[in-house]
């Protein structure tokens, strides 16, 4: 029963991978059923010599159907292309109406926003489109999610750019169009028509946001107030290029860039934090605040996706049901990927909270031998094991999509990762007591600053050692897939050692 | 349940451990505050703030004034490294003209710190950030003055910010053009700080005198551009430095070679700021100091 569920799993997920990177048709998914359906019609036609080979064809009949059904639903959901008026139009000048759909996105120099048009003007004339377009427009004045604005200006097509001299070429269309983004429009002119057009919940979310990271940067100074930001809210706000860098070159980077694999390690880092207190209320901390986190930042389908599994990871330390759980995660990941197959391959915040997730879940108790020489105290060895457990499952991923190993990504992480938790909840603090007074705010806002002044500082001394980071120019798929069959591999015999071989 | 008020326990056990180390934390705070009000300087910041200009300057007292903000947040984080972390007020802002890469960043700090004093030219810009500032002025509790040349405010005892430009009004003038001058003076030395100045201003302020040029420093006009900076307004200011105040690689080529040649010519070293980052003098009067 379990084989037959993870070879459906397993064809499904494969039909989506394949297709994502090669051009397939319908047609390609249809032939594909017919011959799965041959395959299968054989093990009736010929008679067997055993019961086993039989049932070996008939897996790989169902693995074939399985792979046709995942390049089925991969098609389907590039079937929207965008809208069909805009698409004559590229390059052209057009007024366009919208809303601002989704909060916006803050950069030094400009604010990106996504706009959904839903009007297309011409002369007094209006056409019903539906399409998004993300737009960039200068910082002020300030836009707020529900706001209905007019457009006027050059509608493009997004283009695919390598982003560092080594020529490794980003796949900016097929970013984009994961969340059915397929124009862009720079600067264009922009006219206030109305508000209040976005869903009332989250209007009111992102207006809370907003007054509390206000109250944020009131008390506390820059770059600090913007990380704390970022670690609280998830707010989009830069911290500037270059810190930004060292970030990345010390292998921290996560917990600055909202991608869903930091909710996992920021999830992981709370439960460890309050493992002082009875184990009911730690688990539910750990759960309650995820969710608000969630919220917080406006429940993204990023977010809302990598919390899932952080949730999950949080019910295996509950129940101790490993196997369990990583079933219902392969589930969770499965019914993502239904929902939107395009996240397979071609967003890196689901694949890296993925592995994160799959990282907690095993490697981490299997390190607990190998790590008896670390202390205990202040629970040092918990996060120590959780820390090498993240990084080495996202750590080939990482190589492929970004070609820069951190060389100490470790002691950073584990420097930083366990003052986190009580970074948020001194920063929480000072920004909900900021709605009563400046004052009352002051003294956690203190505490706030001295955890992320420490939390910089570390990131700039280890940036500043040299070798911080090598980087690799190219860093092949076969590798990394490869790299993850052996993963595969050991967590399969280690299940196997643990759990004997009934469940498998 | 045994395992539970173990670890309530551990937790009790090193509470003395966390406590000590918040004090320490503190203890920190404290001295950092008493010995920051430990100085009889005059502070000049010629902040990085890319393709911009925001100069910060402290008295000895203690006061601030913030000169320009650069075009964006950036300068937050220049001010954080240079204001103590727990000081959020700035006692005086002024703004030379309402372009962008002036007043682009004093609209979040204007947001961000409690002022006292903002001062403008007078003149009038069309552009969103010129509305943005106008709108978060007017949400600032702070008194707004229109400055005049002759107008003098007094940071310390004996140092002052002279308003050279502008003369008269100059709501609908070309904001270049209206650019404040402004010039501070502690004893013996000085700063000149023209903003955008072009160089008819330039040949305007020689013909309205020129003995109060002389300064020790001055801060080339418009980040070095061709447009400002003619040979006699040098060689009246006869700067000991100059100052350029612009970004990496800026989209305008600034600085101009023919501005560097001319500054070449009069043998006159200069500092920029995208080459030094933040360019920090000081100074008790009579001696000067790059920090």
């Amino acid at each position: 029963m379990h084989k037959i569920f993870f070879i459906s799993l397993l064809g499904f997920l494969v039909g989506i991978f394949f297709s994502s990177l090669f051009d397939f048709d319908i047609i390609f998914a249809l032939f594909a059923i017919v011959l799965s359906f041959f395959v299968w019609l054989y093990t009736y036609l010929i008679k067997f010599h055993s019961d086993v080979n039989k049932k070996k064809i008939l897996f790989v009949s169902l693995f074939i159907f399985s792979l046709s059904l995942g390049v089925l639903r991969f098609e389907i959901s590039e079937i929207n292309q965008g809208s069909d008026v805009l698409n004559n139009l590229i390059n052209q000048n057009v007024a366009l109406l919208g809303v601002v759909i989704d909060e916006p996105d803050e950069r030094e120099n400009n604010t990106k926003i996504v706009v959904k048009v839903n009007q297309f003007m011409n002369n007094q004339k209006q056409t019903p489109i539906e399409s998004k377009v993300l737009v960039t427009v200068d910082h002020y004045p300030n836009w707020n999610y529900g706001d209905e604005l007019l457009l006027t200006g050059i509608i493009k097509k997004p283009q695919n750019f390598s982003n560092d001299n080594g020529g490794r070429i980003f796949d900016y269309i097929s970013y984009l169009s994961k969340d059915e983004i397929f124009y862009l429009m720079f600067y264009p002119q922009t006219e206030f028509v109305s508000s209040g057009k976005g869903n009332f919940i989250k209007e009111k979310l992102f207006t809370f946001k907003k007054a509390f990271l206000s109250n944020i940067s009131e008390v506390i100074a820059e770059p600090e107030a913007s990380l704390l930001g970022g670690l609280v809210v998830g707010a989009k706000q830069s911290l500037g290029e270059d810190l930004l860098d060292d970030f990345r070159k010390t292998g921290i980077i996560h917990i600055v860039v909202l991608s869903g694999y930091n909710v996992t390690i920021v999830a992981e880092a709370i439960m460890r934090f309050f493992s002082f207190l009875p184990r009911a209320f730690n688990i539910s901390f750990g759960a309650i605040s995820i969710i608000l986190f969630a919220i917080m930042t406006g429940a993204g389908a990023t977010i809302v996706r990598a919390s899932i599994m952080a949730l999950l990871v949080i019910l295996a330390r509950a129940t101790g049901r490993v196997y369990e759980i990583t079933l219902a995660l392969f589930v969770a990941g499965f019914l993502m990927v239904f929902q939107n197959p395009k996240i397979l391959v071609f967003d890196p915040s689901f694949q890296l909270s993925f592995m994160a997730t799959l990282g907690l879940i095993y490697l981490a108790p299997v390190l607990e031998k190998y790590f008896q020489f670390v202390p205990t105290r202040f629970q040092i060895r918990e996060f120590a094991m959780a820390t090498l457990a993240t990084q080495i499952f996202v750590l080939p991923l990482l190589l492929y999509k970004i070609g820069e190993l951190s060389l100490v990504s470790l002691p950073v992480n584990l420097l930083i990762l366990i003052l986190i938790p009580l970074t948020m909840l001194a920063g929480f603090l000072a920004g909900i007591f900021g709605f009563v007074s400046t004052i009352l705010s002051l003294p956690f806002a203190f505490i706030a600053y001295a955890l992320l002044f420490y939390e910089l500082k570390i990131v700039e001394i280890f940036a500043s050692i040299p070798f911080a980071s090598v980087s690799f120019h190219t860093f092949p798929l076969w590798l990394m897939i490869s790299i993850y069959f052996i993963y595969g591999i050991f967590i399969y015999k280690l299940t196997k050692q643990k759990y004997g071989e009934k469940n498998i | 349940m045994e395992k539970k008020i173990s670890k309530l326990n551990l937790f009790k056990k090193y509470s003395p451990f966390l406590l000590l180390f918040i004090f320490a934390v503190l203890n920190f705070f404290i001295w950092n505050i008493v010995l920051a009000h430990e100085k009889d300087f005059l502070t000049v910041a010629f902040l990085d703030v890319g393709q911009g200009d925001a100069i910060f300057i402290e008295a000895p007292n203690g006061n601030q004034l913030l000169i320009d903000g650069g075009s964006n947040k950036k300068v937050l984080r220049e001010l954080g490294k240079i204001m103590p972390f727990y000081d959020r007020s700035i006692d005086m802002v002024l703004a030379t003209h309402p372009d962008k890469d002036h007043i682009g960043g004093l609209v979040p700090v204007i947001k961000n710190f409690k002022i006292d004093y903002i001062l403008e030219s007078g003149a009038v810009g069309e552009s969103s950030v010129f509305k943005e500032f106008v709108e978060v002025v007017k949400k600032e509790q702070s008194q707004n003055i229109f400055v005049k040349r002759g107008n003098k405010f007094f940071l310390d005892k004996d140092i002052y910010l002279e308003i050279l430009f502008p003369d008269r009004e100059v709501t609908d003038w070309n904001p270049n053009d209206a650019s404040v001058i402004t010039k501070l003076v502690y004893g013996e030395k000085s700063f000149l700080l023209t903003g955008d100045s072009p160089q008819k201003m330039e040949k305007y302020l020689i013909s309205l005198g020129t003995e109060n040029l002389k300064s020790s420093i001055l801060k080339l006009g418009h980040h070095g551009s061709k447009t400002s900076t003619i040979e006699s307004f040098l060689g009246f200011v006869d700067p000991e430095k100059v100052i350029i105040s612009a970004g990496l690689d800026n989209k305008y080529g600034h600085p101009h070679q023919e501005v560097i040649d001319l500054v070449n010519k009069f043998n006159v070293p200069f500092l920029e700021t995208y080459r030094e980052g933040t360019i920090i003098f000081q100074t008790d009067g009579e001696n000067l100091y790059l920090k």
